[in-house]
């Protein structure tokens, strides 16, 4: 508004902006002149075609010259960046303990920071490799209607989907099933357990962007038995030659050998050693139309690939209205390939390399903190030793800076020792990456940190920490007037001064007793899960599968063994109590026909219960006693009895017929936990098996001299089955290794906890110490006038000890809050007791009053004549 | 003898050519009209930077005048080595346009 006034007055300056950058754009001793010269073009420009074009012009030129502008700009402005440096130097020789304080902070901070910048790199990298990647989908599928509950995923599918989905969908080009399988594999005499086999359809070398080294794509996947094998399966079995055209002999069936791949990379959701054409699937399934029905074979994974720019919604929503009429109780959902590994929540998903998205939440949560901690150290440290800085300020000042410069060259400050710690904590990193992946179960690369978007983000930690901590000091301490400081009546704390240092102690204090108290509530809850009583007796069992032969050969082998002292009971074959996987909707005697209930089922043997050691609340046992047991013999848990709403359920019908419950209940359990103890227990029937579907079985073993009776065991079994090998895991390692996130979280908290609390209290012991350095004079005149010893030390950390208690006040029901949604997670759950905060205070004051003792017990004890004597 | 970009021979000529009038104004003009092309006064100017470096212009201020917002103007005048400078380039341009062979199909260049 202003310029066009002055416009239309006759003065006929270009704009203020304008002039402001094109009289910049060469030397500063011609900037009179340059802008000098614009004036007269604007002018003439002016003159001729009016305001408009004069304006237009300016524009274009501010445009063009912007490049110049901003060079010059800069080469200016370095005049005074070799003196900043230099101070910035000195400054750090000449306060060692504050140096060391922040660069110390800022680089663990930074070392954080890198290493949770590469964790979350590599977590979000997953599957991003293949180049449709944004075009490929995993199809699940969920229950509707009363099956939903809450919408859990599958990732079993109908075999058929694969050949009806491309051929009815247009949106979908390719589909693919796939299967993983554990096999034995004869290689010349030697037997080899391996677990990573894919039965997969030859569209899957298309969808996928998995190499081949050898043999051809088109057609490796076609013919029946035919198999790929990666380059370390490769190696593993064919070291002294190219193995293309050999053969392999899997489940004592030959596979020829038709490709070798490119090993899996490790950021890939699911991983395999080798692929074979799904076409062998009809050769080993008895009944391969089993594999084309829509409703009883539920067992594929399957993925498919979309023609590009389709929107996901459109193509799920496509599937499911064509599909409707043959899948009655269930429908499809489509999951984006790159974000399975982050937001997959199937169930039961257990080949797949799954993550949570909330666990790269927490990491950067805490990564920001502890960096803010240390940023907060500097500022802190900087404002509260400001007085000793007043002089140059006031000097530069006098000699011509403007605040601007002040501000940019505290700023610098600050940055170059950002740069400092940057570097430290490069070396850091280097080191400590080993422990970190072990911590994180990943397999992180030093290199990739120079790689790819990873250099914005460490550039951003230096810039941003810089900034953080300059920021303040550089606003304050520009702000002296040089009159003040060089007549010396600076005030060394204004009021202003000491809140800022007083709310950066409190909220430094606040977090590491959040940690704290997080930390001790985690380590309880994990405690109590892993000691929980699952209902069921797991410990000196263990467990296995057995394979083909062995199958039918177990009973035998069951009575061979029992012979032998080491042995307790055998059980099996049957299903285990963690691995009750079936599920239906049962029915029972006086069941409203829409009344439905979902069953975990369990086919297990005659002595499930006294095996595992289940509680029987009411009933009778499964006997061999009663002929009819094995046919129609149910025992429910008291989960189930409550859901069915049964009274006096024992002897009532119940079954999984639909029509008529051919069964009856013989017993009530006490409710175990066979599945995760995130979840509640699900109502449960058992019922003896009939078929022999089923191939785990459970050893007790006498607690003494267990090694050997496995040593035994293994004689025994490689005895009665050459062909395999003998194969077993405990059962309670087994179910610990279920609460291993939870196990990693709680040391990834234990550590970055005791991060925080270090940095915390170099700052603590920063400030103290120049605190007390100021008040030194202050100590002598209390001493000469008859103060003892503790009431100096008493005047000196009173208000510290009073900030650390604030600390503590806040720090409760942030924690509070925070742990109660994490133990929701969980269906057991301890309750928040008062205990945590009691010790995690007590922890914190303990620690505050420890760093500081030694500086102030050092000042209060200091000689009078020494202190009096500065002046 | 340094060999004069295009650039710098443009505004070196200009200078030389407008002699008692070289200031930003009329240089740029004088090199728009002549290879009608736009160029800003940034480029007039970095180059007289460079040149002045070399010493192959001088520059003197003059006093401030009231129709350019009181802003003095700054003269450029081409010195002994700026004419040695042009001349040399001209002769290198000279030889190398020579004695260039004649193309296929009889075209003269």
């Amino acid at each position: 508004m202003k310029t066009i006034l002055e416009n239309s007055n006759k003065t006929k300056s270009p704009p203020k902006i304008a002039r402001c950058i094109l009289s910049r754009i060469s030397r500063y001793a011609y900037r009179d002149n340059i802008s000098g010269d614009f004036e007269e073009l604007y002018n003439e420009i002016y003159r001729e075609s009016g305001l408009v074009s004069a304006y237009i012009w300016c524009l274009k030129h501010i445009v063009r010259s912007f490049p110049v502008f901003i060079i010059t700009s800069f080469r200016r402005s370095t005049a005074m960046l070799s003196n900043y440096f230099k101070i910035a130097f000195r400054n750090v020789k000449r306060n060692k303990a504050f140096s060391f304080i922040n660069i110390t902070g800022l680089s663990v901070g930074m070392t954080c920071s890198i290493l949770i910048i590469l964790y979350i790199n590599y977590e979000l990298s997953f599957d991003k490799y293949h180049k449709k990647a944004d075009d490929i989908y995993r199809v699940v599928l969920t229950w509707t209607g009363e099956k939903g509950r809450g919408g859990e995923l599958y990732n079993v599918m109908p075999g058929i989907f694969q050949s009806a989905v491309t051929r009815e969908i247009p949106e979908v080009l390719l589909a693919t099933r796939a299967k993983t399988h554990e096999v034995i594999i004869n290689h010349s005499g030697n037997l080899f357990k391996e677990t990573g086999i894919r039965y997969v359809d030859p569209d899957f070398l298309e969808i996928f962007s998995f190499p081949l080294i050898s043999g051809n794509a088109e057609t490796a996947l076609n013919e029946p038995y035919s198999l790929i094998l990666t380059e370390d399966m490769a190696k593993k079995y064919f070291s002294d030659g190219d193995p293309l055209g050999k053969v392999l002999n899997i489940d004592k069936n030959d596979y020829k050998i038709t490709g070798i791949i490119k090993n899996v990379p490790e950021n890939s959701h699911f991983t395999f050693d080798f692929l074979a054409s799904f076409t062998t699937m009809f050769n080993i399934y008895p009944d391969p139309a089993f594999i084309h029905k829509w409703d009883s074979s539920l067992s594929w994974n399957m993925y498919i690939l979309a023609s590009m720019n389709t929107i996901k919604e459109e193509i799920e929503n496509n599937i499911n209205r064509t599909f409707d009429e043959q899948t009655q109780d269930y429908e499809f959902r489509l999951q984006p390939l790159t974000d399975i590994h982050m937001y997959s929540k199937v169930k039961y998903d257990d080949y797949s390399n799954i993550s949570d998205i909330r666990y790269v939440y927490m990491l950067t949560s805490i990564a920001v903190l502890i960096i803010l901690i240390a940023c907060f150290n500097y500022i802190s440290l900087s404002t509260a030793r400001s007085i000793k800085r007043a002089r140059e300020v006031g000097i530069r000042k006098v000699s011509g800076a403007h605040r601007f410069n002040l501000i940019r060259q505290y700023i610098i400050e600050s940055v170059i020792m950002a740069i400092f710690a940057f570097t430290i904590s490069i070396f850091l990193t280097y080191f400590l990456l080993d422990f970190f992946n072990d911590l994180t179960s990943r397999n992180l690369e030093f290199k990739s940190i120079f790689r790819g978007n990873m250099i914005y983000g460490l550039f951003g930690i230096i810039i941003l920490s810089g900034f953080i901590s300059g920021s303040y000091p550089a606003l304050f301490l520009s702000s002296f007037k040089p009159v003040n400081v060089i007549r010396g009546i600076m005030k060394s704390g204004s009021n202003r001064n000491s809140l800022i240092r007083s709310s950066i102690v409190v909220f430094q204090f606040m977090i590491s007793t959040i940690l704290i108290i997080s930390s001790l509530i985690v380590f309880d809850q994990l405690d109590f899960i892993r000691n929980r009583d699952l209902g069921f007796k797991k410990d000196y069992i263990i467990c296995g599968n057995v394979q083909g032969i062995m199958k039918d050969r177990f009973r035998l082998f069951k009575e061979a063994i029992v012979e032998n002292p080491g042995i307790k009971e055998v059980y099996g074959l049957g299903v285990l109590p963690n691995g009750m996987h079936w599920n239906s909707f049962p029915n029972w005697e006086g069941k409203e026909s829409d009344d439905k209930v979902y069953f975990a089922l369990g086919m297990v043997e005659y002595n499930f219960i006294d095996f595992f050691k289940i509680e029987i609340m009411e009933g009778r046992n499964f006997s061999q006693e009663f002929v009819s047991d094995l046919k129609e013999a149910w025992i429910l848990n008291e989960t189930a009895v409550n859901a069915i709403g049964l009274e006096e359920p024992i002897g009532k019908k119940f079954g999984l017929s639909q029509n008529e419950p051919s069964g009856k209940i013989i017993a009530i359990i006490k409710d175990f936990n066979f599945s995760s103890v995130h979840k509640n227990v699900e109502p449960l029937a058992l019922c003896l098996k009939r078929r022999d579907w089923f191939n785990s079985y459970a050893i007790k073993l006498n607690s003494e001299n267990s090694a050997n009776t496995i040593n035994y065991l293994k004689e025994k079994f490689e005895e009665f089955a050459p062909d395999y090998p003998f194969d077993y895991f405990f059962l309670d390692e087994s179910l610990d290794s279920m609460y291993r996130a939870e196990q990693k979280l709680g040391e990834i908290f234990n550590i970055f906890t005791f991060i925080a609390v270090f940095i915390s209290c170099l700052g603590l012991f920063g400030l103290i110490s120049y605190t007390s350095e100021q008040k030194t004079k202050e100590v002598g005149i209390r001493k000469v006038l008859g103060s003892s010893v503790g009431q100096i030390i008493y005047i000196l950390s009173k208000e510290l000890i009073l900030w650390i208690i604030y600390a503590i006040a806040i720090a409760f029901p942030i924690a509070y809050f925070s742990m109660s949604a994490w133990l929701n997670n969980f269906a057991y759950r301890i309750s928040i007791g008062f205990i945590p905060f009691v010790i995690a205070s007590g922890l914190t004051l303990i620690i505050a009053i420890l760093t500081i003792s030694i500086q102030i017990t050092k000042t209060a004890l200091s000689n009078t004549v020494d202190t009096l004597r500065f002046e | 003898m340094k060999i004069l970009s295009r650039k710098d021979e443009l505004v070196l000529l200009a200078v030389w050519r407008l002699q008692d009038n070289a200031y930003g104004v009329p240089i740029l003009k004088h090199i728009v009209k002549n290879i009608d092309t736009g160029w800003s006064l940034g480029t007039i100017y970095d180059t007289l930077d460079r040149l002045l470096d070399w010493g192959y212009v001088t520059s003197y201020q003059s006093d401030p005048t009231p129709e350019r917002g009181g802003k003095s103007k700054r003269y450029f005048m081409i010195t002994e080595e700026g004419i040695e400078a042009l001349k040399q380039l001209k002769k290198v341009q000279e030889s190398m346009w020579q004695k260039l062979p004649v193309r296929g199909d009889g075209l003269k260049i």
